[in-house]
């Protein structure tokens, strides 16, 4: 079986962008992944993508040419873009399709998302009572998790600080002003213990990766990034999930520890090996948690690796180098592309001004998505 | 607090039929699987353990120990149904509750408390929530135990 690895990477930029619709910015991605391939439209023999709030991806056939190929819609929250590419991937996995595409892209209304309870599977007087804002998920799972590791609120602060110096090293992302300890320690209380500039924003952008084998990046002239493992994963009993109304008197482990202990397996590597990390950071918390889910660390082990910069570019284990969710925003279809095709760059040696240094040569990606998936890459060159 | 709860907004199983999500006398309701003993909140159709439909109604009473909490500072777009605006709304707790059964529950926690710690015992109470149409929804929220 030939090696499944990543020919071309199109991002349209995040933040917002008045006049665009989250289509177009997904046409934007999805000619710059082609041109990157050296590809055209005709070439992609089969596309998997989708959006929360921008429509059908499928519509991107309207505007690229009517080829007549297999183009499959989906939906899985923030995981979306990682839905996208384990299809794609086990698209040339099995031989259907020779460049196959992953595509997200969104454009949401500002403030927090308000969740239909009936398409989660809610009752909807949780909902109508104040209990389904995803918000308070994250501060419930967080306060419990300061509480039995021993984490204090300078490490959240310090994760926030680190997110915004990266993006203002990134011309791709939305925040790029840097901001003090301080200033983000001042920040008004959203969800305790996670003020405003501890949480992501839903925003606006797009993302298009373009897979194929190694056989034919030979053909094209082109040294691919590797995909050594693409998996999704969803939550297994017990868990504790973003819409849970319950959970049993020791929760299980998460959706990320199941899907990041798969994807090792199947690369046949480990978290020592990794040398650039993108994990689902929709607020502070969350990228610490997931550190530890996706076994870089220890529970409780964040205090120290924060307080020693750790997880900052020139780090032994840079953590979110684009600036991650908290200097992009969320467009939910498209941010966990955006992680890939930061890791593409990294891996590449295209980073610009936050360039891992050291010549990185693996790379790893989590998303996390309502109702309770993960999706977790393993990339190499 | 007696009789269906929530006027307007009846709770659904799953399979269509109305239940009780607490009750004055039985405090909340929930499920228990007859195949594997998990319990569930608010009462599941089938068991999301073991997937058996053997599942019975389940008392589970109003005594609990918060488990974790955050306050929610702003106020919840709809389907948020209560008649609070921007302007006059006042921040709530969120709890997770263990119960004495040891499930732990998602539920609100009695305003005027803005620090809340874990392991503190808590009560079930009633709450009416004014909703804009000039109804109101009854509901339940968690209080420390001292404070009936």
């Amino acid at each position: 079986m030939d090696e499944v690895v990543i020919v071309g990477i199109g991002l349209h930029p995040f933040g917002r962008s008045p006049g665009r619709s989250g289509l177009q910015q997904g046409i934007v991605a999805v000619r710059r992944a082609l041109e990157d391939a050296g590809l055209a439209w005709r070439d992609i023999d089969m596309a998997f993508g989708g959006s929360r709030s921008s429509g059908n991806a499928a519509a991107i056939a309207e505007r690229m040419g009517l080829t007549g190929l297999p183009f499959i819609n989906l939906y899985t929250g923030c995981a979306t873009g990682g839905s996208a590419l384990v299809s794609a991937a086990n698209a040339i996995r099995s031989g259907a399709a020779r460049f196959a595409l992953a595509v997200g892209f969104d454009k949401h209304e500002r403030g927090a998302f308000a969740p239909d309870p009936a398409r989660n599977g809610v009752p909807p007087w949780v909902a109508e009572t104040g209990l389904m804002v995803t918000t308070q998920f994250f501060g419930l799972k967080l306060t419990r998790y300061m509480h039995e590791h021993g984490l204090s609120r300078d490490t959240l602060v310090k994760v926030a600080v680190k997110a915004l110096a990266n993006g203002a090293n990134n011309p791709n992302a939305w925040r790029r002003r840097a901001m003090s300890f301080a200033e983000v320690a001042a920040g008004p209380m959203v969800s305790d213990p996670l003020n405003k500039y501890m949480f992501c924003s839903p925003s606006e952008g797009g993302a298009a990766i373009i897979l194929s084998t190694a056989k034919e990046a030979r053909r094209l002239g082109i040294k691919p990034v590797s995909v050594n493992a693409s998996i999704l994963r969803t939550r297994r009993y017990g868990s504790f999930e973003v819409y849970s109304s319950s959970l049993p008197a020791s929760p299980a482990a998460t959706v990320t520890e199941d899907a990041a202990a798969a994807a090792f397996t199947e690369a046949g590597i480990g978290p020592e090996d990794i040398d650039v990390v993108q994990l689902q950071d929709t607020e502070v918390g969350a990228e610490l948690m997931h550190m530890a889910e996706s076994g870089f660390c220890r529970h409780g082990e964040q205090e120290r690796l924060i307080r020693d910069e750790a997880t900052a570019i020139g780090g032994p284990l840079p953590v979110n180098t684009d600036g991650g969710c908290l200097a992009n925003g969320e467009p939910i279809g498209a941010s966990g592309l955006r992680q890939v095709y930061e890791v593409c760059l990294q891996l590449r040696g295209q980073a610009g001004a936050r360039q891992v240094p050291g010549q990185p040569r693996t790379g790893f990606t989590q998303v996390y998505g309502a109702p309770g998936l993960a999706s977790v890459n393993i990339l190499s060159v | 607090m007696t009789g269906p709860v929530f006027g307007g907004a009846m709770v659904q199983d799953g399979m269509g039929a109305e239940a009780d999500v607490f009750t004055d006398a039985e405090g909340l309701i929930g499920s228990v699987c007859t195949a594997c003993g998990e319990r569930f909140f608010p009462a599941a159709a089938s068991c999301a353990n073991c997937s058996s439909e053997a599942v019975e109604r389940l008392a589970l009473g109003h005594d609990g120990r918060l488990w974790s909490w955050t306050l929610q500072r702003f106020l919840p777009k709809a389907p948020y149904r209560s008649r609070e605006t921007a302007d006059d709304f006042r921040p709530f707790g969120v709890g997770l509750v263990q119960l004495s059964g040891g499930l732990i529950v998602k539920a609100r926690l009695a305003r005027g408390h803005t620090d809340w710690t874990i392991g503190q015992p808590l009560r079930l109470r009633a709450l009416s929530l004014a909703t804009a149409d000039g109804d109101a929804i009854r509901t339940f929220e968690f209080a420390p135990r001292e404070e009936r």
